[in-house]
Formats: C-alpha cells, sequence, structure tokens
C-alpha cells in the first residue's frame, strides 16, 4: 500500500468516524453529544468561544481566499 | 411571504454559487470570503453576552460516568494529529492534509459552493448556540423556567 493511498484510507476512517458519532448523538444522546451541543459547550466557554470563532474565520479564509 | 430559514438558505446558497465562482488568491476570493468572515465579527459582537455561563450537558445528574463530550474530542486529537503527521511530512502527494484535499474538492465548482455553504451554516451554528438561541440552548432555558415555575434553584 502506498503512502497516499494510506494517508486517504485514514482521512476516509475519520470521516467515517465523525458520521457514526453524529448518528450516535440522535440515538444515544447521554453517551454521545450532538455536534450542536459541542458547539454550544465551545461557543458558551469564555476561552473557547474566541478561539471557535477566530478557527472559523481562519478556516473560510484559508479554504477559500488563501 | 417565505419563512426566515428559506430566506437564509437561499441567500446562503446564492452567495455560495457566487463564491464558488472565484480563483483563491485573488482580490475576488479575498473579497467575497472576507466580507462572511466580517460579517461573522460583527454578528458576534452584536448578539453575543459580553459574559457566558457555564453550558451543562444533558447527561442526567445520575449518570456521573457519562462524558458525552469524550467522543468528540477523540475525533479531535485523531484529526489533529493525523493532520501534523502528514504535514511533518513535507510531500503533498503522498501525505494529503486536510487542506490539500479541499483543495482538490474546490476545483469542481458545485462541491465548492456546498463547501462553502456548509462553512455558512457553521457560521450561523456557533452565531446561535453562543447567543443562547440553538435548539439545545432552548431546551435548557426551557428547564430553566420550569424549575423556576416550581420554585426550584
Amino acid at each position: 500500500m502506498s503512502s497516499s493511498t494510506l494517508s486517504y484510507v485514514v482521512w476516509t476512517l475519520i470521516l467515517a468516524y465523525a458520521l457514526v458519532l453524529w448518528g450516535l448523538s440522535y440515538l444515544r444522546p447521554r453517551t454521545v453529544a450532538h455536534p450542536s451541543q459541542v458547539v454550544g459547550k465551545l461557543a458558551t466557554h469564555p476561552v473557547a468561544r474566541v478561539v471557535l470563532v477566530l478557527g472559523f474565520m481562519w478556516l473560510g479564509w484559508h479554504t477559500f481566499a488563501r | 411571504m417565505p419563512s426566515r430559514p428559506v430566506v437564509l438558505l437561499a441567500g446562503g446558497t446564492a452567495y455560495s454559487l457566487v463564491v464558488a465562482a472565484t480563483t483563491p488568491f485573488t482580490l475576488a476570493a479575498d473579497v467575497l470570503t472576507g466580507l462572511a468572515v466580517v460579517a461573522m465579527a460583527v454578528l458576534v459582537i452584536a448578539s453575543w453576552p459580553l459574559r457566558t455561563r457555564t453550558v451543562r450537558s444533558r447527561t442526567s445528574p445520575g449518570a456521573r460516568g457519562a462524558h458525552p463530550y469524550r467522543p468528540w474530542i477523540v475525533l479531535f486529537a485523531v484529526f489533529t494529529l493525523w493532520e501534523l503527521a502528514n504535514y511533518a511530512h513535507g510531500s503533498r502527494a503522498a501525505h494529503p492534509t486536510f487542506s490539500s484535499i479541499t483543495d482538490a474538492v474546490n476545483r469542481f465548482y458545485l462541491l465548492k459552493a456546498a463547501l462553502f455553504l456548509g462553512w455558512l451554516v457553521f457560521g450561523l451554528s456557533i452565531l446561535r448556540q453562543g447567543a443562547g438561541r440553538g435548539r439545545f440552548a432552548a431546551r435548557r432555558s426551557e428547564t430553566g423556567r420550569h424549575a423556576g415555575q416550581r420554585g426550584e434553584p
């Protein structure tokens, strides 16, 4: 298996894990928080909310502008 | 008259289709992406409270061992470690980073528009949750109101 194939496989597994967590957040809300709860937790923390907003801005700028 | 979510979705989709037509590292891409970034900053300042309150999870008090955020922390840690591992190796062709994958996706007009719309929706979710207007925030305030009516703290 080449390096790039291995890398893409791991990226795919990470995406699959995220999707599974999303599904479990509906089926087992006591063990897995819903994504909006995670965002809510971060957005209401005095320090994390600043990091969250700056991270959001950087993500958009880096992905679509530069 | 169309509802607010429909107007937001239509406006966001139209804006995303315009942004998707731009090329990175050009003035048009800078301006159109920058407008969304500035709008986010303005809306955060205008709608978020100055001070915050700690948000409690939906986990019942009886289930003290449960930590519903742990799986997401694991996901974030694995994502970050794999991103750094690929970045450190240097060769993007052999070790693609998240950025190089999104660059590849952005070569397709409709996929880029969908990605930009997803970014806008994520921003809206951050705004709503931070302002205490999210789905679970509404449930929390509702619970608090009932508790207050019953004379509970």
